[in-house]
């Protein structure tokens, strides 16, 4: 996937303008068999600290052709989805790495926008009732969706019963929990997309009583294009192996000592910040990642916070400090992308 | 003490394409700061970022006031209300409704059982279940309070939107008085319960416009029906404006929210029947 420096800022940059400026954009035609990513949210981490209108909840937006696998769906993820000028209606699947906030905020409501945005035809044999939106993410990603549908179920009943919704909600959203391996398999395929994942970080791996929970890596693969997306990862082993080939690699990535001093002002204790950093990836090792599985291109995304509070400097020149300044990593480096914050929208 | 009315966002309906404006409105909601406390009347899709971005924060939320739990008012509601939980916020959110806003929040610990167990292990916080305060409400009867703190008296009336129990909220505070509709058909006549306020915020529709979409794209008639009987035209709002005598209507809600529909043609539309001050919604702005 070639997506230098300048090309990634410059389709960003315009990509939001565009939006903005119009509320319309129309997607750039993509050469066939190339995947195209776009970073819409790039904050990572339970809270919200420091956020300002500067990102939303982790959102990756994979494109090939005219369809779309999101990986993440954290905050404000389908406002992004929408500025981006991607109607959901092109969602093929959507996936997450954790069950955490920054993954999962707007993950049922997606369930539930992608499912409203169909025909209110009443009929079954209808295109639109057809349509499904398979969910995939580490065990409880299903008991996650299901609970969202008694939860809305009052709701659910008035659009389908009432408002003619098709098809029924259950139908539409199809959560599946993945029982990936430490290695890289296959758990979805559609049409010409290809989505393998790999266990990063195993169901509480982590003792001292500290629950961690598991996480998913992803490889979106189209035609000799692919995509590798790695949230905390405990085994990093096994995110090389995913990602090995890949022409990009985007990789979430944490400022130590920023994210040490903000989980001790939430009250965090020693072990258990001891137990959670165990699954971060600084930039210096996502660069020794993205080197060791080959890939053309790094992206730092995902980015977490750690900010005291009240301050609140740009991240991504913080990241590529970090970057530039610790990385020793063997042989020749990929080349770098830090997410750039998105544009705030018009006031 | 001083208040602030911020609308987060203006778009009504819960189609999200270019057809229906979601590019550039979030769904429905609007932030009442009462001296720095935050009382949210409704949550749509998209108004948690904007909340940000009008440099507040969920941990800010004091209250949310649903008027109905149609997904363009509530899509964003359980995003909000964990990551208020997860900033730390003491004491607990409430969240003021009606049915089913008590089975709903009942729910919700189920929903986030994997994140709020986890976060609760790491970080020695309250239990989740304890931190959300359901306060639902009847309706169907007379207008009565449903909120009342040291900073703001809110009131609810019953409208009528079809299936779901929806209301409309009177949120009064040292310095405004504020009345907004909720989504309301043309049966329920508001302007008694607004009379005297300062400003009313209207739902609207263009139903015209609305229909020959909806035509197009194949809709049933019960979803047309639902369109045209259970939102206002602007002629309405206008005239429910003028016999409350407010001095400000807000026209919010809008369906549709595209830049096609211009604010000029929203005003003229309500021009004939209201000779007040007239605002038409969009995201971040203060009323």
């Amino acid at each position: 996937m070639p997506m230098d420096r300048r090309t990634f800022l410059r389709s960003t940059a315009a990509t939001a303008a565009a939006g903005i400026a119009a509320g319309h954009l129309p997607p750039p035609a993509l050469a066939a068999g190339r995947l195209r990513v776009v970073l819409l949210g790039t904050l990572a981490g339970d809270g919200l600290g420091g956020a300002g209108n500067e990102r939303t909840g982790t959102a990756i937006a994979v494109e090939h052709g005219g369809d779309v696998v999101l990986v993440g769906c954290g905050f404000g993820s389908i406002r992004r989805l929408l500025e981006a000028g991607i109607e959901t209606s092109r969602l093929r699947a959507a996936l997450v790495t954790r069950l955490t906030f920054d993954q999962t905020a707007d993950l049922a409501s997606l369930a539930m926008g992608a499912w409203s945005n169909g025909s209110n035809n009443g009929d079954p044999a209808s295109p639109a009732a057809r349509r499904r939106l398979p969910i995939l993410g580490p065990a409880g990603t299903q008991a996650h969706l299901l609970a969202y549908a008694r939860q809305e179920a009052l709701t659910i009943d008035d659009q389908y019963r009432v408002l003619k919704q098709v098809p029924a909600f259950d139908v539409f959203a199809r959560p599946r929990d993945v029982t990936a391996s430490a290695v890289r398999r296959r758990v979805l395929r559609d049409g010409t997309v290809e989505v393998a994942a790999a266990r990063l970080v195993d169901p509480r791996s982590v003792s001292s009583g500290v629950v961690v929970p598991e996480a998913l890596g992803y490889r979106i693969a189209a035609g000799s294009s692919a995509v590798a997306i790695i949230g905390p990862c405990a085994h990093r082993d096994r995110a090389v192996a995913l990602a090995r080939g890949a022409d990009t690699v985007v990789c979430e990535v944490v400022d130590v000592e920023g994210a040490r001093r903000a989980a001790r002002a939430l009250g965090s204790s020693r072990a258990q910040i001891a137990a959670m950093q165990r699954t971060w990836t600084t930039p210096a090792e996502a660069a020794d990642l993205a080197a060791r599985a080959g890939a053309g291109t790094l992206v730092l995304a995902g980015l977490v916070a750690g900010r005291r509070a009240g301050h609140r400097p740009p991240l991504a020149p913080r990241y590529r400090r970090l970057h530039r300044t610790r990385h020793r990593g063997p042989g020749s480096s990929p080349r770098l992308n830090v997410a750039a914050a998105w544009p705030p929208p018009v006031r | 003490m001083s208040t602030r009315v911020i609308v987060l966002g203006s778009l009504g309906g819960q189609s999200y394409t270019d057809v229906s404006g979601a590019r550039l409105r979030a769904g429905t909601s609007v932030a009442f700061v009462v001296d720095g406390a935050v009382y949210l009347v409704d949550c749509g899709l998209g108004s948690l970022a904007r909340l940000l971005e009008a440099g507040l924060t969920p941990a800010d939320v004091r209250a949310v006031l649903v008027t109905h739990h149609h997904a363009d008012h509530t899509a964003d509601l359980g995003a909000l209300l964990v990551h208020a939980w997860s900033a730390g916020r003491r004491p607990e959110v409430r969240v003021h409704g009606p049915a089913p806003t008590a089975s709903w929040v009942r729910a919700l610990p189920d929903v986030h059982r994997v994140a709020t167990d986890r976060a609760v292990a790491h970080a020695t916080r309250p239990a989740f279940s304890a931190f959300v305060r359901a306060e639902e409400f009847a309706t169907g009867g007379d207008a009565a309070v449903v909120l009342r703190d040291d900073r703001v008296e809110v009131r609810a009336l019953t409208v009528d939107h079809g299936g779901l129990p929806s209301v409309a909220y009177r949120v009064r505070t040292a310095d405004r008085d504020v009345v907004l509709s909720g989504d309301t058909g043309g049966k329920t006549d508001l302007a008694g319960f607004a009379a005297g306020a300062d400003t009313l915020m209207h739902e609207v529709i263009d139903f015209p416009l609305a229909e020959r979409v909806l035509r197009a794209q194949g809709a049933a008639e019960e979803f047309i029906g639902h369109q045209r009987d259970d939102h206002s035209p602007p002629e309405v709002c206008g005239a429910t404006a003028t016999r409350a005598g407010v001095r400000t209507l807000v026209l919010y809600h809008l369906i549709p929210g595209t830049p096609g529909v211009t604010d000029t043609a929203w005003r003229a539309k309500v021009a004939p029947s209201f000779a007040g001050r007239v605002l038409v919604a969009r995201d971040l702005l203060e009323v």
